[in-house]
């Protein structure tokens, strides 16, 4: 099979050619080779491609099937709506890391062996690195090391798991693992589940997404943790450990939000919120949950997108991105607001928008195995959602106040800006309009009708109560200039503590030393200087023949007493000789 | 919020609790305790808001929120 190209290999070969051409035609680049690699991958037949032998082992670079494809595509797609958002952008360092990213996160969806997808694991966290650290600010230098920090320890938990089962089993192939006694598989989980932010492994993501740059926030948004879906649902499937904490992580996200100050930290629990039911929908581990879980993660990738997308113009705009700072945007920004709330109202599961379509999908496959709790608690975490994402946070930024505060002047916004989250909002409706679009595409075949009379009408009561006990506690809301600690407090806070006693006492004992060395050797000197101090430290203790001017009554004293010592010497020797 | 608005927002809600009695309940749940309440997701909506606004700005606030400097 000669002829089946592996869009990753394609797309990272765009990335290399990339910085290459003339600025002017880089941009252009990037959006044709992310929608190349989304045609090929499309046009690819199921099976297995791209075979080669490794130490022992058939790696298998590109298998297809339908889970990989709907996720591979989706992660095309949103490179492509990324591509045109950030069109203005000249960065080749940030264009091609991108694309990369992109690239790698394909590679893991078409991984068809362990060691593959390690592979295009750890490129997925170099590149994506790069997009928090192009910022290029000191906050976002530390918050891109403890990144890096996070998800080193991360792919190792990965690859010890791998090596683990590769010794266990003898098999490095990718595929749906059972043994719930077998270290190796939680190893395995473990590592997915950090790139997937499932508490305790969750305060990486609402770290280190805000303080990436504008458009590079809207890839992370879509990829690494979609990614690690994807890996949960190809190998843990069924697991019911996935299905308690993906539960618990619907609300655990929805409640940050509401503390949360800064935009794209407010957006980024909303991911982990969001993840929670694909997580849970993995757990439940049916056709429907599954189905349930991929829907939601092509849905959620689009919504996303788009308001980590409006979030960027408000920064872009006003550079401020704290909505203590914000507000009264609603005259000079929009359509940023009207594209904003599309991702809004999917995001929440407004009827004809794409959340609506998906979302219900878990909840249901919840429903079906009568687990009430989950139910409840994932319908608690669309409150919240509908709370913070699209009803405190435009309201904060857009109204609130009559006009922006005099200081912030507006830059102007690039025009491929609103197309790009024009772009998107078009698929988030067009999803939610015609559900069959991406439901012929699932794992398995959907029997699953979400505009029922029912569904509709829990919708529309959930949504619009909501609504009212927002606008009567909407004072209650305002956001503080605070920040929230999450999990990361674990590594973050004792840092100080580990720094003293690891380098600054090191540092202490080092200093020490040295001042009391160089006081020695100070002393050395000074006696090696002139020799004459050496009688004057024990007769003048005050005054240095060295540190003054040559003064001939100083030295005389000590002068006298040397050459009379000499003498005194010579005359002994003489008198020695003679007897 | 201007009337017209508020007055739709008022309409929108009476159909959706009226309509309840008149659509085909989810099969899947008629066996859970909330089966037999009357607009029990409106109460749900109401009431989960508030809680969630209340457990974040009252208890939650206190115990993880500090000042911005609090990691320098």
């Amino acid at each position: 099979m000669s002829s089946i190209i592996h869009p990753s290999l394609l797309m990272i070969a765009g990335a290399i050619l990339l910085p290459l051409v003339p600025k002017f035609f880089r941009s252009a680049i990037f959006i044709i080779t992310s929608l190349a690699g989304l045609i090929i991958l499309w046009a690819l037949p199921e099976g297995n491609y791209l075979t080669i032998s490794f130490l022992g082992n058939n790696l298998i670079l590109l298998k297809v099937d339908a889970l990989s494809k709907i996720f591979a595509a989706i992660f095309a797609i949103i490179t492509v709506m990324g591509g045109v958002y950030a069109y203005h952008l000249k960065d080749a360092v940030q264009q091609t890391s991108a694309l990369i990213y992109s690239a790698s996160a394909i590679g893991v969806t078409f991984a068809g062996d362990f060691i593959t997808l390690f592979i295009f694991w750890e490129l997925m966290a170099a590149a994506s690195l790069v997009l928090i650290w192009s910022k290029k600010d000191k906050v976002s230098g530390k918050a891109g090391m403890r990144y890096l920090i996070v998800h080193l320890f991360g792919g190792s938990l990965l690859l010890a798991g791998i090596i683990l089962h590769i010794s266990e089993t003898g098999s490095v192939l990718v595929e749906h693992l059972l043994s719930k006694s077998s270290v190796a598989n939680w190893f395995i989980i473990a590592g997915f589940g950090l790139n997937a932010a499932i508490p305790p492994l969750n305060a990486w993501l609402p770290d280190a997404y805000p303080k990436a740059t504008v458009t590079g926030a809207v890839f992370l948004s879509a990829l690494t943790t979609k990614t690690a879906v994807y890996a949960l649902a190809r190998v843990f499937a069924g697991w019911e450990v996935l299905l308690i904490l993906g539960t618990i992580m619907t609300v655990y996200g929805v409640i940050y939000a509401v503390l949360s100050n800064d935009i794209r930290e407010l957006l980024s629990y909303h991911i982990i919120s969001q993840v929670g039911y694909m997580v849970a929908g993995i757990g439940i581990g049916t056709m429907m949950g599954v189905n349930g879980s991929t829907a939601h993660a092509f849905s959620h990738i689009l919504y996303k997108g788009l308001l980590f997308m409006g979030a960027g113009v408000l920064i872009h705009a006003t550079g401020r991105s704290k909505l203590s700072e914000l507000g009264g945007l609603a005259k000079f920004l929009p359509i940023t607001l009207v594209l904003y709330l599309v991702g809004g109202f999917s995001i929440s599961g407004l009827p004809l928008f794409n959340g609506f379509i998906s979302k219900s999908m878990v909840v249901y496959a919840a429903g079906e195995i009568h687990n009430y709790i989950a139910v409840i608690l994932m319908n608690l975490a669309m409150v919240g959602t509908f709370l913070s994402t699209t009803l405190k946070l435009p309201y904060l930024a857009w109204f609130n106040k009559e006009k922006p505060d005099a200081e912030i002047k507006l830059n102007p916004i690039p025009i491929n800006m609103h197309i790009g989250m024009g772009l998107t909002a078009f698929l988030c409706v067009l999803f939610g309009v015609a559900p069959s679009l991406l439901y012929q595409y699932l794992p398995y075949q959907v029997n699953y009708e979400p505009y029922t009379g029912a569904h509709l009408v829990e919708t529309a009561q959930i949504l619009l109560l909501t609504f009212f006990a927002f606008w009567i506690f909407r004072k209650k809301l305002a956001a503080e200039p605070l920040i929230s600690l999450d999990f990361d407090w674990f590594y973050r806070r004792p840092n100080n503590f580990t720094k003293r006693l690891l380098v600054d006492g090191v540092l202490s004992v080092f200093d020490k030393t040295d001042k009391v060395l160089m006081k020695g050797v100070n002393t050395l000197i000074y006696f090696g200087k002139n020799p004459t101090n050496t009688v004057a430290f024990f007769t003048m203790r005050e005054q240095s023949a060295t540190n003054l001017d040559y003064d001939p009554n100083i030295s005389r004293p000590t002068t006298m007493l040397i050459i009379s010592a000499i003498l005194l010497v010579f005359v002994i020797i003489i008198a020695v000789v003679i007897i | 919020m201007k009337r017209w608005q508020l007055i739709t927002l008022i309409v929108l809600t009476l159909i959706s609790l009226v309509s309840e009695f008149f659509v085909e309940h989810d099969p899947n749940h008629s066996s859970a305790w909330w089966s037999g309440i009357p607009f029990f997701w409106a109460l749900f909506g109401f009431a989960g808001c508030i809680i969630l606004i209340f457990f974040a700005k009252y208890i939650l606030k206190t115990l993880v929120q500090r000042r911005e400097d609090y990691y320098e």
